[in-house]
């Protein structure tokens, strides 16, 4: 930079007086200038490394948000609900068929009971053969004292009748009490089948409708963190663009200490002529003196102007810094907010849906549990009933006996008859009432052993078919239950896994927002800085603003700042020059403007190069 | 021997119904020896008219001496009475229609039914009076 002085001897006493008082201002501007310089490197260095810190833990934060997000929406989670969505189908198809087996269950101990009743007809027909019987052994014992010798044969024959007689009683008897045994039991089991599975539909119902509803939240809260996941990628994107302002701000403490170093340089260039001034010859004093009044005030302008921009800009980076660590808090809070809420866990119990999916799916092992239990019941039913029937038919034979010896009696009876002759005529009447009794006596046994086999047949039909799927059921039963069971113990280990991420989300929130309080807290670099700059701004502009009074800024001195405003490719350095061009008159330098529009960023920190 | 040996155990205590009962016993027993002794239907089923007769007057002077002495359980047994009745004229009916010629099935129903009422009605009957004329 030239300059060209141009004074008038008049000014040369007053600029000497100036001179003096200038001299130890620019000195101790010098020194808080220095200090300013060098001063806020080590705080940016300390801010700088505390804001990494930070970056780190936000993007642990991140990490661990992520992770929260995939263990609740992730591919585990889906394979679960969907198995789980097919054990209820699995469960809404067995009890279909349970309550097809129970039905059927109680319609045919409804038809053995309908059987039992009508064989009771005919066995209380051959219990009142009995008293015919009665008769017709009292008939032949009287009829017998008529026929002399012969006799003895047709008192046998009374014998006989007795103790068929008897012998029916004992069966008809003993069938009849067990046929009491078997309708009471089997009017007791189907109230008892109805009541459990009514029962045990009614809670299937509403424990699969829990259950259904569960799953259906669980695959609304697998969507909420789907979406929570594209917030945390976008919180996290965000944090990275508010690191990169922050880096970026980060570099204007170099761009500030450049300047200022400058600005040093260009007060310390004007030292050694203070120092000149005062060991010269009266004659040239004035003329020295002029000059350099002309310097200090171009100087003092310059480096006014260069140190309130580098101040101005270094204020507003650090309050970039602050602001964008404080919105990286926030959306780091709002975020872990989000997951809480979306989780459903409270502070104080520690619970999350994942508890309550567990507590159905507990309900439905119950359940499951339940009814293989009520098919066992049943079958156990069945069992007992099938006994008592086999029990029952076991009299068959007997039964079956019964009316061949009536008809063996009557056989008898009717050859005994026929070879009384005239004396035995009543006999033959006898034989002939003991025939008819016999056809009778087929007829009942036939219809008793038909029927006892018609119960015999159900039963062990329906004995059958209730144990043969009580087993399948069962089968099926145990492989849900055991299938409910890993599948719950999985669910535990994704509750725990869940709770100990948002506990460490948590923490981390709590951590990461202390941090950042701190260190925003604790961040005046500015502040002080900015105190300094303007002490010594003063300064500057008083010693310019009476330099100028005593000698105007020169024709070279406009033309350098023109030319410089035109020549800095520094875009902050061309403005300065423009600004004070302009306010000389010069008017704006006729150069290209530079364009204004965003570099593009290539880099994490984007172009910010030309800045240094 | 007869079908129906009456026994001192028969006697409910009330003179009027015993004699009754001796009554239709004996033509219980002597419907039976007709029958041994191959009667012929037709008087088989008088004989058993008879019966039916005589136990229809039997039970019309039994449920009189029952109202009269304001006997409690007069209804149920004046049921007995009347499902009795019903039966046997339904057995008579049937055995002239030779619907169902077993005459011993009748002899048997008879005897055992006339047997069992005794022994449980009437003599609830005879209990009560007996306690009542005390």
């Amino acid at each position: 930079m030239t300059i060209q002085p141009e004074f008038s001897l008049r000014a040369a006493s007053a600029g000497t007086d100036h001179l003096q008082v200038w001299r130890p201002i620019l000195t101790s501007s010098l020194e808080t200038l220095r200090m300013l310089a060098g001063a806020t490197e080590r705080e940016f260095l300390q801010i700088g490394a505390r804001m990494q810190e930070i970056h780190q833990q936000a993007f642990d934060l991140s990490g661990t948000a992520q992770q929260l997000v995939e263990v609740a929406s992730g591919e585990r989670l889906q394979s679960l609900i969907h198995r789980l969505r097919e054990i209820l189908s699995e469960m809404d198809k067995y009890l279909g068929q349970a309550q097809s087996l129970s039905e059927t269950s109680c319609a045919t101990l409804n038809s053995v009971g309908d059987l039992l009743k009508e064989v009771g007809t005919p066995l209380l027909g051959v219990k009142r053969m009995c008293k015919h019987l009665y008769i017709l052994e009292v008939s032949i014992k009287i009829e017998s004292t008529h026929i002399g010798e012969m006799g003895g044969e047709f008192i046998n024959l009374a014998i006989d009748i007795k103790k068929l007689s008897q012998l029916i009683k004992e069966k008809v008897n003993a069938i009849l009490e067990l046929r009491a045994l078997l309708t009471t039991s089997i009017n007791k089991n189907n109230f008892h089948i109805k009541t459990v599975k009514a029962q045990q539909d009614a809670k299937a119902e509403t424990t699969l409708g829990n259950t259904s509803e569960s799953l259906a939240e669980l695959e609304e809260v697998k969507g909420h963190f789907s979406r929570l996941g594209s917030l945390i990628s976008t919180i996290s994107i965000e944090n990275t663009g508010n690191i990169s302002t922050i880096v970026q701000s980060m570099q204007f403490h170099d761009i500030y200490r450049q300047q200022v170093e400058h600005v040093v340089e260009a007060i310390e260039g004007l030292l050694p002529a203070f120092a000149a001034l005062q060991t010269s010859d009266a004659p040239t004093e004035d003329n020295q003196c002029q000059t350099l009044i002309g310097m200090v005030g171009d100087v003092c302008e310059l480096q006014q102007a260069q140190l309130q921009f580098a101040s101005s800009e270094l204020y507003s980076a650090v309050v970039a810094i602050v602001r964008n660590l404080q919105l990286i808090g926030s959306k780091q809070k709002q975020m872990a907010k989000d997951i809480f809420e979306q989780t459903g866990t409270l502070d104080a119990s520690g619970t999350s849906f994942i508890d309550e999916v567990s507590s159905q799916m507990t309900s439905l092992a119950a359940l499951l549990g339940s009814c293989a239990d009520s098919n066992a019941e049943v079958a156990g039913i069945m069992r007992n009933v099938t006994g008592t029937v086999g029990e029952i038919t076991g009299f068959v034979t007997d039964i079956e006996g019964i009316g061949r010896d009536i008809m063996q009696i009557a056989l008898n009876a009717r050859i005994k008859a026929a070879s009384t002759g005239r004396e035995g005529a009543s006999l033959s009447v006898l034989a002939e009432e003991i025939g008819q009794l016999s056809n009778e006596a087929v007829d009942c046994t036939d219809l008793i052993t038909k029927t006892l086999a018609e119960i015999d047949s159900t039963t062990h039909q329906l004995s059958a078919e209730v144990n043969s799927s009580e087993e399948n059921l069962t089968v099926r039963l145990t492989g849900m239950k055991d299938e409910l069971v890993s599948i719950l113990s999985v669910l535990d280990k994704m509750g725990d896994e869940l709770l100990a991420l948002l506990s460490q989300v948590k923490n981390q929130v709590a951590f990461l927002s202390s941090e950042i309080e701190t260190l925003t807290g604790g961040i005046d670099v500015h502040e002080r800085t900015k105190a300094l700059a303007d002490a010594v701004l003063i300064s500057l502009k008083k010693i310019f603003s009476e330099a100028r009074q005593l000698h105007p800024a020169s024709e070279a001195f406009k033309e350098d700042l023109r030319l410089m405003a035109k020549r800095y490719t520094m875009e902050s350095e061309r403005r300065i020059h423009e600004s004070i061009a302009s306010r000389h008159g010069v008017g704006p330098a006729k150069v290209q403007a530079k364009t204004t529009v965003p570099p593009v960023n290539d880099t994490e920190f984007g172009d910010n190069v030309d800045l240094f | 021997m007869a079908i129906f040996e009456w026994q001192d155990r028969f006697f409910i205590g009330v003179a009027q119904i015993d004699e009754h009962h001796l009554h239709l016993v004996e033509l219980l027993n002597k419907t039976h020896r007709d029958f041994l002794r191959q009667a012929p239907p037709d008087i088989l089923a008088e004989l058993f008219e008879e019966l039916i007769d005589y136990a229809t007057y039997h039970f019309s002077a039994e449920e009189k001496i029952m109202l009269e002495s304001g006997f409690p359980d007069i209804d149920r047994h004046k049921q007995k009475h009347a499902k009795f009745s019903a039966e046997v004229v339904e057995m008579h009916a049937n055995y002239l229609k030779k619907q169902k010629p077993f005459f011993l099935e009748i002899l048997a129903f008879l005897q055992n039914w006339l047997e069992s009422h005794i022994l449980q009605s009437d003599c609830e009957l005879g209990r009560f009076l007996a306690k009542r004329n005390k």
